[in-house]
């Protein structure tokens, strides 16, 4: 998949959609350990959508209740402070998120925007959750990757920010929750 | 004597006697006459027996034996006529009792408290309900008529035969006693053997699962023959086992079969000698041997009868124990009343709720709510502040202190007054199968029916339900529903015509933006978002057989595809979505309609295309049977590629699907002229839900900030061509699946907001009820309870997010079971006390 800058039109149609689908799903770190049948069924469960330049995927505040990989495009990530919009990233291709609000009930943090024509496979959390209640064992190995994930997260940014983390020591420690 | 035993009122202290008392006793009387003459019936052939052969026979009397073997036939007709009888009436007697039982256990489990619910399984509920009170039923049809009959029957043989021999009727019963003492000895041995036997299995399952599950460790050490060693010592076991066991159980056949035929060789033994000599006479002895033999039928059925017995003493009591307890609150009040008209004064004194293991989840709250007042709780999880709610509402029942409603004690009011006064809307509301109508209605019907309201006495007109939707925010989803409906041809001819003048306007005015997201019904192009046979077809059939659903049998179609080139590579394709569904889908268990979504196959069809599929593997696609090539072609037909992406639309396929459109056209106006009308901007599309037909084109996204983008538009038009009511009355018919699963989790808790709206209840208890909702949806929400229900209904709200309490009049924060602190919020916040905490440390945290 290209990062085009023309508007994708219409859903992927190439006659291999379904296996290139798999192919990125199986790549993610939230579905490490998680049995090939299974990440089949993510796969045909999740769809492809289009979103044109401007058009936000999720909004701050609202629930996040479904998974978004990138295909191509471009998205900015934001946040609202105070009636302002703060630009905090810019993703392309490959940017995976959503994954957390498959697991609970969560209020988007951010609002992700898309700043080019963006086409994302996503997945519901409806359609996830039917899943894992069919298949209960992949919860605590999709738990095991979140914890290591924030552990990992955690580490580094310790590592890169080791000086204002020792100054700002009361808000930090996520892992020790 | 007291006929009739006392029958407690707890139903789960009746005995499993007490539903042969409440049983149908006419019919029970009834059918101890049949059986008092069935078994007369039963005795007669042995005395015919014994007179055809001692004085038709022997006097050689044509006459006697003509009228002697007719007595016989006559005894023979009557005795299967009345075993029929007889068998209709315990049948007829034991399901009535059956289904007594389950409507009296049904309406017991609904009124159990929420305490049982939440350790019993549903499906616990329903084995109970559908399978394990079947013996009961069983042994209450059979109670009176099986131990009577054959205890009877037993003693008319046995009575018959002392009339004719005391002598040869003693020797003939003396074998009994011994089978009795030696077949239960045997039987023990054999249930010891059993219960080894089932040991031992049980023994080798773990063994071979904990092989399997260690086969990465087997195959790492090749311990192939250490396994099997294993193994086999315990297979061995089993052989030994089993051999005993089954050796017992053909003992135990054996004598039974052996004290059978022992009997009449002891009446030959005896009774011949007795006629050698003359003191017996042969027809009594051939109805000695008669008598004998159909001794045993009776002695097997009592013991059938006392297995029987003991399997429902079993269940009943399991069912009973398991459904043990008595409601919290009493249903109606004990003497009939009017309904309590209360005005929504809550009160809570010094209120505890003890949980078993001494644990209390309300520590003495204090609390007092005026009439009309808006009232949240709030607190940390696991302060207790849903607990008081649902104390309020009656659905757990408060261990200690007191809360009234308008000077009631709500511990002593009965749950109809309740339910009168009050409506609650949980977190999780539950949504019942049916259409959204009923479930808007379901509080109101439940206390209509509760008061004995039929006809249309106290239901909301549409004008009342369309508000109460708009105010929750429903508007949108049941417009979106109507407009997913497709009309039938022939019905709703006045909307059809508006519909299509909607087309138009809409079209002049959004044609340009709609581009982006709607594929249009554009003869030159292939739609991708439309099916396979509607891009052949391209228009509606007016002929049943040419119905997308019957074109993979219509001969005309089929004969079509094979001449446009289109026929194999249509199989082929229905061959590749068939195996790409089933090789995805095949190890899912029991998957519901939505993992059919995606795919061309429908949920109720996965079984046969899953053995379509074995199939393919191993046969040629031009070897199939026609109906395997009629199961795929079916598929492609349906192949969809803007929403089936699992198999992919070749370009090769496209263009020759294209051409078949026109192909097919021609073909149809020549050879049917008239069975299809073509799609044209001017007609309304009967195969096409509404929203196609107003698009005249179909959606290619199904994100619903789109959806609601068009609907907005749509809703102008709709309300010029005044048609926008009977579209949402359309909409209300939607019918939400099993437990309301074809909802999401908002609109299930809209539907439950509304449902407790419409009822306009002076109590309105809602338990993080718009928890599930979007932000715009809560503020709505808060809106109406500040403007609408403000004054009019004590609201109280268990309230999790604390941006919302700020308009409310009373607060009362909760900690650890107890309310620290109640005011208003201004006055609280002025306090810097436990709220002030709460909102400035959650808004730290966030």
């Amino acid at each position: 998949m290209s990062s085009s800058t023309e508007r994708p039109q219409g859903p992927n149609l190439s006659a291999c959609g379904f296996n290139d689908h798999l192919d990125l799903l199986r790549e993610l770190p939230i579905y490490n350990g998680v049995p090939l049948d299974v990440v089949k069924v993510l796969a045909y469960l999740s769809t492809v959508e289009n979103y044109s330049a401007g058009e936000s995927l999720c909004d701050q505040g609202e629930a996040l209740d479904r998974s978004f990989y990138l295909l191509c495009g471009e998205v900015h990530v934001l946040r609202h402070v105070e009636g302002c919009e703060a630009p905090m990233l810019t993703r392309g291709p490959g940017f995976f998120f959503g994954g957390l609000g498959l697991l609970a009930s969560a209020k988007a943090l951010y609002t992700v925007r898309a700043a080019a024509p963006t086409q994302c496979l996503t997945l519901s959390k409806e359609k996830f959750l039917k899943t894992a209640e069919r298949f209960p064992d992949i919860l605590p190995k999709i738990l095991h990757n979140v914890v290591a994930h924030v552990f990992r997260w955690e580490e580094a940014f310790l590592t890169a920010h080791a000086e204002e983390c020792a100054a700002r020591g009361n808000e930090m420690g996520l892992s020790l929750f | 004597m007291k006929l009739r035993p006392d029958i407690p009122d707890a139903l789960y202290k009746r005995s499993l006697f007490s539903w042969v008392w409440t049983s149908n006793l006419k019919l029970q009387g009834i059918l101890l006459i049949i059986i008092v003459v069935t078994v007369a019936v039963r005795v007669l052939p042995l005395e015919m027996q014994k007179k055809i052969i001692n004085q038709a026979i022997s006097l050689k009397r044509l006459d006697l034996l003509l009228m002697y073997c007719g007595y016989y036939l006559a005894c023979v007709v009557a005795a299967s006529g009345l075993k029929l009888a007889i068998n209709a009436l315990q049948n007829y007697i034991g399901q009535q009792s059956l289904t007594d039982l389950r409507k009296q256990l049904y309406a017991h489990i609904l009124k159990l408290p929420m305490s049982f619910f939440r350790k019993a399984s549903p499906g616990m509920v329903v084995s109970s309900l559908i399978a394990e009170v079947a013996n009961t039923g069983e042994f209450v049809g059979q109670a009176i008529a099986v131990p009577v009959t054959n205890v009877l029957t037993l003693f008319a043989f046995a009575g018959y035969l002392f009339y004719l021999n005391p002598l040869m009727a003693v020797i003939s019963m003396a074998l009994y006693p011994i089978a009795i003492l030696v077949i239960p000895a045997l039987q023990k041995r054999a249930n010891a053997a059993n219960k080894q036997r089932v040991d031992t299995g049980r023994q080798l399952s773990t063994l071979i699962s904990e092989t399997i599950s260690g086969i990465h460790e087997v195959h790492a050490n090749a311990s192939f023959r250490l396994e099997n060693k294993r193994f086999g010592a315990m297979a061995d076991k089993l052989f030994k086992v089993r051999v005993v066991w089954n050796l017992y159980k053909f003992a135990i056949k054996v004598s039974n079969n052996f004290f059978q035929n022992l009997g009449p060789f002891v009446l030959f033994l005896v009774g011949g000698y007795l006629a050698i000599n003359g003191r017996f006479d042969l027809g009594a002895l051939v109805a000695f041997l008669s008598a004998n033999e159909k001794l045993y039928d009776p002695w097997k059925e009592l013991m059938d009868f006392y297995q029987t017995y003991q399997d429902a003493t079993v269940s009943y009591d399991r069912i009973m124990e398991y459904f043990q307890g008595d409601p919290e609150f009493t249903e109606e009040p004990a003497d009939p009343r009017p309904p309590l008209a209360l005005t929504g004064a809550l009160s809570a004194k010094d209120l505890v709720l003890e949980v078993p293991g001494g644990i209390q989840l309300l520590k003495g709250v204090s609390l007092d709510i005026a009439p009309g007042e808006l009232t949240a709780l709030v607190g940390f999880s696991g302060s207790g502040k849903s607990t008081l709610a649902l104390c309020l509402c009656q659905i757990l029942k408060y261990t200690g202190g007191q809360a009234t409603f308008d000077g009631n004690d709500i511990d002593a009011l009965p749950k109809s007054d309740i339910a009168d006064n009050m409506g609650v809307v949980s977190q999780h509301p539950f949504i019942f199968e049916g259409t959204i109508r009923a479930n808007l209605l379901y509080s109101i019907n439940a206390r209509r029916e509760a008061h004995g309201v039929t006809g249309e006495d106290g239901l909301p007109t549409v004008d009342e339900i369309i508000a109460v939707v708009q105010q929750v925010g429903l508007f949108a989803d049941i417009l979106r529903f109507a407009l997913n409906s497709v009309f039938k041809e022939g019905k709703k001819e006045n909307l059809v015509k508006k519909v299509v003048r909607v087309r138009e306007a809409y079209h002049a005015g959004h044609a340009e933006s709609l581009a982006d997201w709607v594929e249009f019904f554009d003869p030159t192009q292939y739609l991708y978002f439309s099916s396979v046979a509607e891009n052949i077809v391209f228009g509606t059939p007016n002929r049943d057989d040419l119905a997308p659903e019957n074109l993979p049998s219509n001969p005309f179609f089929i004969g079509f595809l094979h001449d446009a080139g289109l026929k194999m590579l249509l199989v082929q394709t229905g061959a590749e979505l068939a195996s790409r569904t089933v090789d995805i889908l095949k190890d899912v268990p029991s998957p519901d309609a939505s993992f059919f979504e995606q795919s061309p196959i429908t949920v109720d069809e996965f079984e046969t295309y899953r053995d379509l599929a074995g199939r393919l593997g191993r046969v040629r696609l031009h070897k199939l049977s026609p109906e395997d090539e009629r199961l795929l072609l079916t598929l492609a037909l349906r192949f969809t590629p803007g929403k089936h992406t699992i198999v992919g639309l070749s370009h090769i396929l496209e263009g020759l699907l294209l051409q078949g459109r026109a192909m097919f056209a021609e073909r149809v106006t020549s050879d049917l002229p008239g069975a299809v009308t073509f799609l044209r901007r001017e007609d309304y599309l009967y195969s096409m839900t509404v929203m196609d037909n107003i698009l005249f084109g179909r959606l290619k996204t199904t994100s619903s900030k789109v959806v609601d983008q068009i609907q907005k538009t749509i809703v102008s038009l709709l309300i010029e061509e005044d048609m926008l009511e009977r579209v949402l009355e359309i909409g209300l018919d939607f019918q939400v699946g099993s437990m309301g699963d074809r909802l999401s989790g908002g609109q299930r808790q809209k539907v439950a907001l509304a449902r407790a709206f419409l009822k306009e209840p002076p109590v309105l208890i809602l338990d993080e009820a718009t928890a599930a909702l979007d932000n715009a949806s809560q503020a709505r929400i808060q809106n109406l309870l500040e403007n609408k229900w403000r004054g009019r209904s004590t609201v109280i709200a268990v309230v999790h997010r604390l941006d919302t309490i700020k308009n409310y009049d009373k607060v009362a924060v909760m900690k650890a079971g107890r309310i620290v602190e109640a005011g208003s919020y201004a006055d609280l916040m002025d306090k810097k006390g436990m709220l002030y905490e709460l909102v400035y440390g959650a808004a730290a945290r966030a």
